[in-house]
């Protein structure tokens, strides 16, 4: 255990290591010493994000879903708030899966064990808004089932709300959950399916490289 | 003005002794709090100290009646989070014996009497919980000081920290304490 000036000590030197490293035009990682090239006119935020986006938008082209990068729909304003109007299918069967493994998007980093159920839906985005902290999509979904409903209504992270035309699928997740997302989260079988799980401290939901995907093909466009 | 902003405005007049007033009243709860996401003692000292290089190199980030406890550890909470996806893979291989500085940071941190209770029923607690349980009865912030540092809405803080609650009092009906 560092002494309190040796503690101090530390922070002034590391202080020092980053400044002379933005001076000479690198950014310091997380991880001292080890350099990453800036990346010029990545707005704020979105640089964190660009390796799972990146990741994100290659997997769109394995899984012959390059159209979503091409969406002439999509659209980026200059405070950042995205804008799409894609139409999306969601394809899942709508089986229930019993024990499977369902990741913690309320911020946890351990996998959890749950039961999980998924569902098949067809939804357009009908928009996307994202902050530093929060991404919300919210999907226009045509076959709301009352299971669904039953899962959907009551989460914090999922709301479900019946309106004039149908069903709105609202998702929000921080960011910092984005960037838990495992590699093996990308599997190209959960590409399409929405997994709503149940477990101990409230719901959560996986397959959210579909989501990750759309914001990707989003910011690519909005450049 | 709180201690927190007296000395962080001095430090803003150029008197860096305020910077390091702050970095040593909060320096071991800063350490025992990224503890509940990163497991070593080593590691989480160093990300501690690199949660006050982010204070020390952006000064203007913090205004003064903001909260500068609520600041600090949404830093450390954005840091651990982005370590423990770095090191995912050797985080769940990797075994960590328990540690003698833990133990001495522990008899800083916790009160007499946190530490007969507290620190009993701490290890039942998911690395979640334990957080939220720090924050909450160790830092004393408030819901939605919690909430901003966590990143959830109040809402689900309110829950979370409700249904905590019962944990807490289940275990330590089981270990024989009344409350």
């Amino acid at each position: 255990m560092k002494s309190n000036e040796e503690f101090i000590a530390g922070i002034y030197r590391k202080a020092e290591i980053i400044k002379q490293a933005e001076k000479d035009g690198n950014v310091i990682a997380a991880d001292f010493g080890k350099k990453e090239k800036k990346t010029a006119d990545w707005r704020k935020g979105i640089y964190r994000s660009t390796p799972i986006l990146v990741a994100a938008a290659a997997l769109l082209l394995v899984i012959g879903r390059g159209d979503l990068l091409k969406n002439p729909n999509a659209v980026i304003d200059e405070s950042g708030v995205m804008m799409a109007a894609e139409e999306m299918t969601m394809e899942r069967s709508a089986t229930e899966m019993a024990p499977d493994i369902a990741m913690d998007t309320s911020g946890d980093a351990s996998v959890m064990r749950s039961r999980t159920m998924t569902y098949q839906m067809t939804g357009q985005v009908i928009s996307a808004e994202t902050s530093q902290e929060q991404a919300e999509i919210r999907y226009q979904i045509s076959d709301v089932t009352e299971e669904l409903k039953k899962y959907v209504v009551g989460s914090e992270t999922l709301v479900l709300e019946e309106t004039e035309n149908g069903a709105v699928l609202s998702i929000t997740l921080s960011t910092t959950d984005f960037e838990r997302i495992p590699e093996d989260a990308l599997a190209p079988g959960m590409i399409h399916g929405l997994t709503l799980s149940d477990g101990e401290n409230g719901w959560y939901l996986s397959g959210l490289e579909f989501v990750l995907g759309e914001i990707a093909s989003m910011m690519l466009l909005g450049k | 003005m709180n201690l927190d902003d007296k000395d962080y405005a001095v430090w803003l007049e150029g008197d860096k002794r305020g910077f390091e007033e702050l970095v040593i009243r909060h320096k071991d709860h800063m350490i025992y709090f990224i503890q509940r996401y990163v497991p070593g003692f080593a590691d989480a000292e160093d990300l501690a100290q690199d949660v006050f290089v982010e204070v020390l190199l952006h000064p203007e980030r913090y205004q003064l009646g903001r909260g500068f406890k609520t600041y600090l550890y949404t830093i450390a909470h954005n840091k651990a989070v982005d370590w423990v996806r770095r090191h995912s893979r050797e985080v769940l291989t990797e075994e960590y014996p328990e540690e003698a500085d833990s133990f001495t940071l522990e008899q800083h941190v916790l009160d007499q009497e946190q530490r007969t209770e507290l620190a009993r029923v701490i290890k039942q607690l998911k690395p979640e919980e334990q957080r939220l349980l720090l924050l909450a009865d160790v830092e004393e912030l408030s819901y939605k000081e919690i909430a901003e540092v966590m990143g959830l809405s109040l809402p689900q803080t309110k829950v979370r920290l409700h249904r905590l609650r019962h944990k807490m009092r289940d275990i330590l009906q089981r270990e024989g304490f009344n409350r």
